[in-house]
């Protein structure tokens, strides 16, 4: 199911993130993502996972919280500025936050990079094209190169989902449940994806509740329970046992 | 199929029509028709880029009567100084671009900032717009200066190869607004905060942005028809606008 792990080459850190507080569902919250790695953020339900993201792309109001990419400082108070600076987050709600069910696929596919086909008036052949490319490259099946977003599976959604987020190039994919409502094969799809991309040196966080999956492909995890960071594990800490542990709050009430 | 229904509907109407009065399907009466139509299918196209991103705009024709009126008043006041030419209506006209696009401006930010239903803002616009006008005109019509008007009333009943003026000018909105509609990055934009705003939002499309947006240009095309409008009775009361 899962594509062999490769090591990740330690160092370098990508992007820093610093004193995260989204009112009401994440308190002071603190993480590093280098470059090549896949960072895992497990936790129960409610945890303040979704919110904590949305909140640092700018999605959800937010009280502090600092950012450097690259040792440079970032500024993040909407989510166009991310998209700037390469950080795009694919939402778990795929029909209600993730796609255009109603617009055809090629307008979803490069919604987030329209200004690539604006010169200034839009080129729908061009369009067309990077379609063909993106249901290529991605395996997306569809009736028809015109159908409407909603009509595909939903593992050909997430898939188009994440088709649209990387078509912006990004250095950091923030991806969130990235496998709810999928069906196996996909999965292993998307799977193969992240680890493919993780090697070309993005930074990649993965939000799930899959335990499984968290330890199958990332390469550190950061637990979060109530709104804050209970628990860094990686090596040989990545079990279920342990992971468990924290998100429930039987181990680290208050880890740093 | 579904998008040809409109379409169908008006060609039976104007086939009935010819079967009632055959003089219906002349070159002459389908000008007419046309050129009084422009003023509501210039103000459609704005109503387009608003209803597509999702709102809603009641006030278009009080505003057209209080664009009319201050246009009016403005022109007769610099008369004196510019001369009763084009040079006043030039003014004229870019003054009611400009407070056409206010009042866009207004209602955007009310909507999206304000966080008001834009049918609420728009419909206490509406009020507002046709009062003010009421208080300007103290209830009566305020009337353009009559050799204002003889140079202005080219603009309405002036042709050019054969065609009336107001058609020219629609065509060339409705097919720039098609065209910024379909072919640009703005166009897409609006179709996809319309189609569904939370999926735009997470797309990292500026969409308050894009919504106040498509109510200045709803404000420049009520400009633009009133700028056709004011040349063809040359005066405006708070009964005054497209019904």
């Amino acid at each position: 199911m899962f594509p062999e792990k490769r090591p990740q080459d330690a160092g370098e850190v990508l992007w820093r993130v610093q004193g995260v507080s989204v009112p009401g569902w994440a308190e002071d919250i603190g993480f590093e993502l280098c470059r090549g790695e896949i960072l895992g953020f497990a936790g129960l339900v409610g945890a303040g996972r979704t919110e904590l993201f949305e909140g640092i792309l700018g999605l959800r109001h937010r009280i502090d919280g600092s950012f450097e990419l690259d040792g440079r400082p970032l500024r993040l108070r909407h989510p166009a500025d991310a998209v700037r600076a390469g950080i795009v987050y694919l939402s778990e709600d795929r029909k209600g936050k993730g796609l255009h069910t109603t617009l055809r696929l090629a307008p979803n596919l490069t919604l987030m990079a329209l200004r690539r086909y604006a010169h200034p008036l839009l080129r729908p052949d061009r369009e067309r094209h990077a379609l063909v490319g993106a249901v290529r490259d991605y395996n997306i099946r569809a009736s028809s190169l015109d159908a409407m977003a909603g009509t595909l599976s939903g593992g050909n959604q997430q898939k188009l989902a994440l088709a649209k987020v990387l078509h912006t190039e990004p250095r950091i994919l923030i991806l969130d449940e990235p496998t709810r409502g999928v069906d196996v094969g996909a999965k292993q799809e998307i799977y193969g994806l992240i680890q493919q991309l993780a090697s070309q040196g993005l930074g990649i966080i993965v939000v799930s509740s899959e335990l499984v999956e968290l330890i199958g492909i990332a390469h550190r995890l950061v637990v979060m329970r109530g709104g804050r960071v209970t628990g860094r594990l990686d090596g040989d800490a990545l079990n279920e046992p342990e992971i468990i542990a924290y998100a429930t709050g039987v181990k680290g009430s208050h880890a740093a | 199929m579904g998008s040809l229904g409109p379409l169908i509907g008006l060609a039976a109407l104007v086939a009935l029509a010819t079967i009632l009065n055959p003089s219906f399907l002349t070159v002459g009466n389908i000008f007419n028709v046309l050129t009084r139509t422009s003023f509501i299918g210039i103000i459609a196209v704005g109503g387009t880029f608003v209803i597509i991103a999702g709102g809603i705009d009641l006030s278009v024709g009080s505003m057209t009567a209080l664009l009319a009126g201050s246009m009016i008043l403005f022109m007769n006041a610099l008369a004196p100084t510019f001369g009763s030419g084009w040079l006043t209506i030039a003014f004229g006209v870019l003054f009611v671009l400009a407070l056409g696009a206010l009042f866009g401006l207004g209602h955007g930010l009310a909507i999206t900032k304000g966080r008001i239903e834009p049918f609420i803002v728009t419909l206490g616009t509406l009020g507002i717009f046709r009062s003010v006008l009421t208080y300007l005109s103290e209830g009566g019509a305020i009337t353009l200066k009559l050799d204002l008007s003889d140079v202005y009333s080219h603009v309405y009943y002036g042709s050019l190869l054969g065609v009336p003026v107001p058609i020219w000018v629609f065509l060339v909105m409705a097919i720039g607004g098609g065209v910024l509609l379909n072919r640009t990055a703005f166009g897409r934009h609006v179709q996809a905060i319309g189609s569904n705003e939370q999926v735009a939002r997470f797309a990292a499309l500026r969409v308050d942005r894009e919504k106040i947006l498509t109510y200045v240009i709803q404000g420049v095309c009520v400009a633009v028809a009133t700028i056709l409008y004011v040349p063809r009775l040359g005066s405006a009361s708070p009964s005054t606008g497209p019904r």
